[in-house]
């Protein structure tokens, strides 16, 4: 006895120094802290993750006019910018954005990318290189301060710096002016966020103007200037304005814009300001600019030009679109007592798609996100189409892509799509539109953050809504490879944009909320954030800082696993032991025992001379004592012994020993890396069955190696590790005790055109 | 020797055009092919998953008109006859694996297309070809994911790389 104790002191012993060891040689502290990573807090960022006492940010507003040409498809504008220096810094020079620049024959875009393939391209790609007489360029002049006295500028590529006459001191206003004018690009053939869109059947344009004049670039706290190049996949942040801009099309335009429409009779007809003026109390989208008006007006011709006045305040930017092609349907809604004109603006060849969908997916975005985060805060919400933009936002209006067939008839992908995409680029007036993170510095922080409230949105939409991103089992496949880097990456650098900055991050945030936190104090935290940096910029650290904050939860784990490394999910039940308590009652033990050793298998011996005559049976006289005795027999002794053992104990004792308790230890080992909350199911033989949900702490002192010890009292038949595929573990197989066979996705795709020889085909809905 | 210089100007000149095209909801283009060897019925299992969006748009370029991946007659025939071009897996001994079409699903944004081929052994020296979108896309990369034998083997493909080989390592 003393040598089998010591045995198992040994064994111990020798398994705390072996685990020791690992940790010291391999620092794989998964549990560790994460301040040394993240800056430290100061007085413009609270440790809290709130904005700090002396935060600041600087302002910049903006006059500007301009003029659309339809006839050369350019823009020729005039600003004026006063830029507010709130800084503590003195400025010597401004940097502002020129994004224009990227459709440059010469832009670090083109020049960047790396050799195509020589092979294979079409006919019809070749042709697109005719076009390669575009010059988009923009011609920047007349840079002079408000006495007109002109400003020395240089233009590095996507970014201008302006050199300053004289030191501009905090709290200072430096106000100044510019001409330019460029080449709108051809959507179809010079892709991007902004462009034309052009109708040969009519010969008319569909204009959706964007990143289009001069802007200021970011000064901050963290990083200075943010002069990074426009290269073209990191957005954009800026500095929060008003705007007043007059923009000048010709007369049989409808414009649309960030913003509120300040001279509507001068611009609009009277039938249309009286349609406006319904609309704001309409339970439906109703037409402003009816499909009839739309078709008249792309017949005819201008016979002059007009000006559309816009007012913008405490915005981050300004986009607008134009055309004599536009459909226009609005519908008011209230938001947390904020009203909002909801609009949407499409040609007919978007009908009926449009009509009957982008309106009313808008509405949908504001009362679900405003629920998430804040109320909605600006006057409008417009989504407009042109076919060569994905999908892409700005302040109030956004510009989506998905259209019918030309008969009118779409396909249930069109149709998800177009639903999708509004309620994404609406999404982002939240982020980053209203919470000001850096786009071109980290893509999760407004798309990740977007692309989860999205999938919230989604799932209000309609049951079963296909969401591709979002649930945990469609980012495994892209988890477990190799090739990937950290969701911490900048933009420009980031390998698979969808899964890295849109997928992974909207799902880490999903299981944070389903798994990890739960969503009251989830939504609780998601919502601080959001209204602590409303009309603020904020940073990684913040977000990270002010969910553990507001949740009172430490989470440094899960940004450290999610967020910092390439770690997948993946836990296996590698083994389930089974202990049960000896009651000491020989009437039950004694039975367990007798079972024990009936079910020991025969020996082939044993078997084959089973048959053979015996002589002991032969021959009575042989038989004695020993023959009879049963060793599995109950003596009159030994009940009286155990009956004395009972009555000693207490109530306590007497039912852990007579509870039938079975104790189950589950030895599990993390394979992927990523260490997560445990949740098992389980399955009782019964019928019964339990679900145990036990957080990622677990992992804390092992990162790889853990026994968990499961008390029921009933008999289990199996053990399932996360049964409502919630973790993202990217192997199944190993998630049941006893192992069972899991179908791949694609063993389930098989099989089911297997049994359905005789599939339909999916038909194209009818509207 | 003159067409084929004339021929490597245009191709330059795709390069500072279709290059220019990064957009917000569908500003990246990639393709994930994961590939599992099922030893039970000795069958590669190969699920492609790809953009519906530039699905549609280099079907439509390669095939002169529009193609609607759920209307189109022949639309199967079209993407198969694409990726046998495009995604060509060849075993240890350098035979080319016949790809059988087994179907193909998608959801709002990305189809997945199942293939299967028979195969002895499993992925280990395999060699793979996947220019998925490579004449379209610049900016395309196609990342495959090998799970064979309790190994694993990921390759990234980018515009220009060409042949891989599927080398195990311990998973």
């Amino acid at each position: 006895m003393p040598l089998s104790r010591f045995a198992v002191i040994l064994l111990v012993l020798c398994f705390s120094v072996f685990t020791f060891a690992q940790s010291k040689s391999n620092p794989s502290d998964k549990f560790r802290q994460l301040e040394e990573d993240l800056p430290t807090p100061n007085e413009q960022r609270a440790a809290s993750g709130a904005p700090g006492a002396k935060y600041w940010q600087q302002r910049a507003d903006y006059v500007i006019d301009v003029e659309l040409d339809d006839a050369n498809q350019r823009i020729i504008g005039k600003e004026t910018v006063s830029y507010k220096n709130l800084s503590p810094d003195t400025l010597n020079y401004i940097w502002l954005q020129v994004d224009q620049n990227l459709f440059a024959r010469d832009s670090d875009n083109a020049t960047t990318q790396s050799a195509p393939t020589l092979e294979g391209s079409t006919l019809s790609q070749l042709e697109q290189l005719v076009a390669r007489t575009y010059e988009g360029k923009i011609n920047i002049s007349n840079v002079r301060d408000a006495k007109g006295t002109p400003l020395k500028n240089t233009i590095v590529k996507t970014m201008m710096r302006i050199d300053l006459p004289a030191p501009l001191a905090p709290n200072g206003t430096f106000v100044f002016s510019l001409d330019w004018n460029y080449a709108i690009n051809n959507g179809e053939l010079f892709r991007g966020r902004t462009s034309y869109e052009y109708f040969p059947r009519d010969k008319n344009y569909i204009y959706t103007i964007a990143q289009w004049f001069p802007r200021m670039a970011a000064y901050n706290d963290v990083s200075g200037w943010q002069h990074k190049q426009f290269l073209g996949s990191g957005e954009f942040t800026l500095e929060f304005g008003d705007y007043l801009v007059r923009l000048t099309v010709p007369n049989d335009h409808v414009v649309s814009a960030t913003g509120v429409l300040q001279n509507p009779k001068e611009v609009l007809k009277p039938e249309w300001i009286r349609r406006l003026k319904q609309a704001e109390t309409a339970r439906e989208p109703l037409k402003v600019v009816t499909n009839e008006e739309a078709k008249l007006s792309e017949a005819g011709k201008p016979n002059g030009k007009k000006t559309w006045v816009f007012k913008a305040d405490n915005v981050r930017d300004f986009a607008f679109a134009s055309s004599r092609k536009f459909v226009w349907d609005a519908q008011g809604h209230s938001v947390g007592g904020n009203k909002v004109m909801a609009m949407s603006l499409y040609p007919n060849e978007a009908s009926p798609l449009w009509d009957k969908f982008s309106t009313h997916a808008i509405i949908h975005t504001l009362n679900v996100y405003s629920r998430y985060s804040f109320d909605y805060p600006y006057p409008t919400a417009i989504s407009v189409s042109n076919r060569f933009v994905g999908g892409m936002e700005y302040p109030m209006i956004c510009f989506n892509g998905p259209r019918p067939n030309a008969d009118g008839t779409y396909s249930e992908q069109t149709k998800y799509s177009l639903i999708g995409v509004v309620i994404h680029e609406v999404g982002h007036n939240y982020f980053p539109m209203v919470v000001n993170s850096d786009e071109r510095q980290w893509t999760w922080m407004d798309e990740g953050l977007n692309t989860f409230v999205q999938f919230l949105a989604q799932n209000e939409w309609e049951k079963d809504y296909p969401s591709r991103r979002g649930e945990p089992k469609n980012i495994t496949d892209y988890m477990i490879s190799e090739n990937q880097v950290p969701i911490m990456t900048n933009s420009e650098s980031v390998l698979q944009f969808g899964n890295n900055a849109y997928g992974k991050p909207a799902t880490a945030l999903n299981i944070l909320r389903e798994t990890v936190l739960g969503r009251e104090l989830f939504d609780f935290a998601f919502r601080e954030y959001s209204r602590r940096w409303k009309f603020k910029r904020p940073m990684p650290a913040d977000f990270f800082r002010t969910m553990e904050d507001a949740s009172g939860t430490d989470l440094d784990w899960f940004w450290r696993g999610w967020f910092y490394t390439t770690d997948h999910v993946d836990i296996s039940i590698e083994n389930v032991r089974l202990f049960q308590i000896n009651s000491q009652n020989p009437d039950v033990e004694k039975e367990i025992l007798r079972k024990q050793e009936n079910s020991q298998p025969k020996t082939l011996s044993q078997q084959r001379s089973e048959s053979l005559p015996k002589r002991n049976e032969q021959y009575s006289s042989l038989k004695d004592y020993y023959d009879d005795f049963d060793k599995f027999k109950v003596t009159d002794q030994e009940r009286h012994d155990y009956r004395a053992f009972f009555e000693s104990l207490d109530e306590t004792e007497k039912s852990i020993l007579s509870g039938g308790y079975y104790f189950y230890v589950v030895d599990l080992k993390n394979v992927g890396g990523l260490v997560m909350p445990l949740i098992f199911k389980v399955e009782y033989v019964d019928g019964t069955s339990e679900e145990i949900r036990i957080p990622a702490e677990i992992w804390r002192y092992n990162n790889f190696d853990v026994s968990k010890l499961i008390i029921t009292r009933r008999e289990a038949k199996a053990i399932v590790l996360d049964p409502n595929l919630e973790t993202a573990d990217a192997d199944l197989s190993n998630n049941f005790f006893p192992r069972r066979t899991v179908p791949t996705r694609f063993q389930i795709f098989k099989a089911g055109q297997r049994s359905d020889i005789q599939q339909t085909p999916r038909t194209t809905r009818q509207p | 020797m003159k067409i084929y210089k004339l021929f490597f100007i245009f191709v330059l000149i795709i390069s500072q055009t279709v290059a220019a095209l990064p957009f917000s909801s569908h500003r990246f283009h990639t393709s994930l092919t994961r590939i599992d060897y099922n030893e039970e019925q000795k069958l590669l299992e190969i699920t492609i998953q790809v953009f519906n969006h530039d699905l549609v748009s280099v079907l439509k370029s390669k095939n002169g008109k529009p193609v609607d991946l759920e209307k189109t007659p022949d639309i199967d025939k079209l993407i198969f006859d694409y990726l046998n071009e495009n995604f060509v897996l060849t075993n240890a001994n350098g035979e080319t694996k016949t790809l059988k079409w087994i179907g193909k699903d998608s959801d709002a944004d990305s189809a997945r297309i199942y293939l299967e081929t028979n195969s002895e052994d499993n992925l280990e020296g395999y060699k793979l070809k996947n220019t998925i979108f490579f004449e379209s896309f610049p900016e395309q990369k196609n990342l495959v994911v090998c799970r064979y034998d309790g190994k694993k083997s990921d390759l990234m493909f980018k515009v220009g790389d060409k042949v891989k080989e599927i080398k195990g390592s311990e998973k």
